[in-house]
């Protein structure tokens, strides 16, 4: 079998990290099928499905992230203790076979577990809304450009520039610590305001390409109005790059926000983060409870991991780069 | 290709007023400031803030405050930092230790990421190509901070065998400030020997999502290389594979990869301020974070105008270095 050609279009994207040739014969059969028009057609995300959990690597992705998303909805029940519940007779506890000491405890009593599954919300969230919100600004700003055309594409493309060149960690740390970072509401916005360019340039490039394509002329011709055009007619022909790139979003702003809780320029105590779990355990790193930082940073990692696992997958399984291409 | 440049410069220029603004109004509308002026909470307390807010020209109108800093820029004038001295100065003296940290660690990164992404890619669907690809999503999945975090925890705390915070020991000059007279007496290979512990930690902590992402663009890159026709044809030739890989593959492999080098220029002056605060490393991402602790306006503006300036100068010279090595590529 022929190996798949590869192309370089950024630093992330990559041959499928594992042997895709199942995967791939499993494609070109399916698309045979549909050639010839058998019985049952095989609908895109019928095949975008198949494709995706025969990338075995993607689907160990998007279990975790299942488990993990269980966990940040369940976490308070499954946690042997609160977050504002005291403890002061089990400090720096090592690890132990006990479902309250299993991760050890903090310098205060907390146990690490309780960060573990209380934080697992915050990480979510933000990874999520942020990257709702950024996508959102983002397929605004592209389409109304890519479409419109002319003065109105100039000035939201020179809004993008100035947008792309903002600095983005320098900027979120100085504004999280000024706006009092403790509102995660705040963090959100700062994340989302601060990255939807790159996807409004992804958006726009799509957009330039379909407005002058028949189906849309078409739709011009028929008298459909602009919006529904553009977001019924165009936008799902655009929708594969901005799950794509949404998804590799999470994984930055769980880490971004973690960051500025590390630096203590974002959630506060009595709320919970992993970063701020990371960020308490740092004055302590001389008494040699290594668990404290240890685990709460396990979390981050296979977290963001995950999505990056289930953000390649989609990106194999929806073919992101062969439309580009 | 003038034209082009000209024109890219004279974009780039409108994108930094604009960024200017921002900059500008970010900092200024946000609540909190130097004087601490809301939350004076006795008549003498309030006179102080008022005192400073006076000093710092705080009370001015706002386009007038705009206009001074941004004219100021036109005489090589940054302000003054409100630690006493001015701004150029600041950034100056701590430019080098950014510097040394961010190029030590670039290098060691490209020397590490291009052989790993060159011989997984010659290998590939091979155990080590499986390893490596694994590895490299954890080196991108891994959040800096704590990575510093578990090295200092490791290596410092536990093991002793390096220092957990700072560019030199406190018996040590540092020796790109002041003159070179004070590092008389002092034998070199100690203070270079103490530098050079100092900074292994925080290197190898920057290092790893580099790796990672180079290693992988090298692979792909080196990958695309060995499928094209005259690769084939060099192999049809009978040439030796070393020769074919090292000769043929690798020059065009590596092209991507040498107009990306630009792209390295906004954090060769911005420095990472997660890890430079982590280890406590002079630096100027250091510096910007207790900068914004103090409300260091001047300090903040002119950091934020230089990542801003870097990126927008990397992107032009990637762009032209993408046209220089490769001819098809034509601006215009």
């Amino acid at each position: 079998m022929q190996e798949p050609d590869i192309e370089v279009t950024g630093a992330l994207s990559d041959q499928a990290p594992w042997p895709m040739s199942a995967a791939h014969a499993d494609a070109v059969i399916l698309d045979e099928t549909e050639d010839q028009v058998v019985a049952e057609p095989i609908g895109q995300w019928t095949l975008v499905w198949r494709r995706f959990i025969r990338h075995r690597i993607a689907l160990i992705g998007g279990v975790m992230l299942i488990l993990l998303i269980l966990m940040a909805i369940f976490g308070p029940l499954l946690s042997p203790e609160s977050p504002l519940s005291f403890n002061y007779f089990a400090g720096n506890k090592a690890p132990e076979l006990n479902w309250r000491y299993l991760m050890g405890t903090d310098a205060q009593g907390h146990a690490i577990i309780m960060y573990i599954l209380y934080g697992a919300r915050i990480s979510l969230e933000v990874g999520v809304f942020a990257t709702v919100l950024t996508s959102i600004i983002g397929v605004l700003v592209g389409s109304i450009g890519g479409f419109f055309g002319g003065w109105v594409d100039a000035v939201m493309m020179r809004l993008t520039d100035v947008f792309l060149t903002l600095p983005f960690l320098p900027l979120l740390i100085l504004l999280s610590a000024y706006t009092g970072g403790g509102n995660i509401t705040f963090v959100i916005l700062i994340l989302g305001l601060l990255s939807w360019s790159p996807t409004a340039r992804l958006v726009r490039s799509y957009f330039l390409s379909l407005r002058s394509q028949e189906f849309v002329q078409a739709a011009q011709a028929l008298g459909v109005s602009s919006p529904r055009i553009m977001f019924k007619h165009m936008l799902p022909n655009a929708l594969s790059v901005v799950i794509v790139s949404s998804t590799l979003n999470v994984a930055g702003f769980i880490i971004a926000e973690a960051a500025i809780d590390f630096l203590g320029v974002g959630i506060h105590t009595p709320n919970v983060s992993w970063g701020l779990a990371l960020a308490n355990s740092e004055s302590y790193i001389a008494d040699g409870n290594w668990w404290w930082p240890l685990f709460p940073g396990l979390a981050l990692l296979i977290t963001v991991l995950s999505v990056n696992f289930l953000g390649d997958g989609l990106r194999d399984a929806l073919d992101v780069r062969a439309k580009v291409e | 290709m003038t034209t082009y440049v000209i024109r890219r410069l004279l974009q780039s220029f409108i994108i930094l007023i604009g960024l200017s603004l921002v900059f500008f109004l970010i900092l200024h509308l946000t609540p909190g400031g130097p004087c601490n002026a809301e939350e004076a909470q006795s008549a003498q307390s309030a006179a102080m803030a008022k005192a400073c807010v006076f000093r710092l020209g705080l009370n001015q109108p706002l386009p007038v405050q705009y206009f001074k800093w941004i004219g100021g820029y036109l005489h090589g004038d940054f302000g003054m930092s409100y630690l006493g001295i001015p701004v150029s100065s600041l950034i100056l003296q701590k430019l080098p230790a950014t510097v040394l940290l961010m190029l030590t660690s670039y290098l060691l990164q490209q020397l590490i990421a291009l052989p790993l992404g060159m011989f997984s890619a010659l290998r590939q669907y091979s155990f080590f190509d499986h390893v490596f690809t694994f590895l490299s999503y954890v080196g991108l999945s891994m959040p800096t901070f704590w990575l510093g975090l578990m090295l200092i925890y490791g290596f410092a705390v536990n093991l002793n065998w390096f220092p957990t915070a700072g560019v030199q020991s406190a018996t040590m000059p540092i020796f790109w400030t002041g003159s070179w007279f004070h590092l008389l007496g002092h034998d070199p290979a100690l203070v270079l020997g103490d530098l050079a512990k100092h900074l292994i930690l925080p290197a190898i902590t920057l290092m790893v999502i580099g790796i990672a992402v180079d290693s992988r663009f090298m692979r792909a890159s080196m990958l695309e290389v060995l499928h094209q026709d005259y690769i084939r044809t060099a192999k049809a030739k009978g040439l030796k594979t070393r020769r074919i890989i090292l000769k043929h593959a690798l020059r065009n492999a590596i092209l991507p990869i040498v107009t990306n080098v630009a792209l390295f220029l906004p954090a060769l002056i911005g420095g990472a301020i997660i890890t430079e605060t982590i280890f406590s490393w002079a630096g100027l991402g250091y510096a910007f974070f207790t900068a914004i602790q103090q409300s260091d306006y001047p300090y903040l503006q002119s950091f934020l105008m230089l990542t801003a300036l870097a990126v927008l100068l990397a992107n032009l010279l990637s762009d032209l270095a993408y046209a220089w090595v490769d001819p098809r590529i034509r601006y215009d």
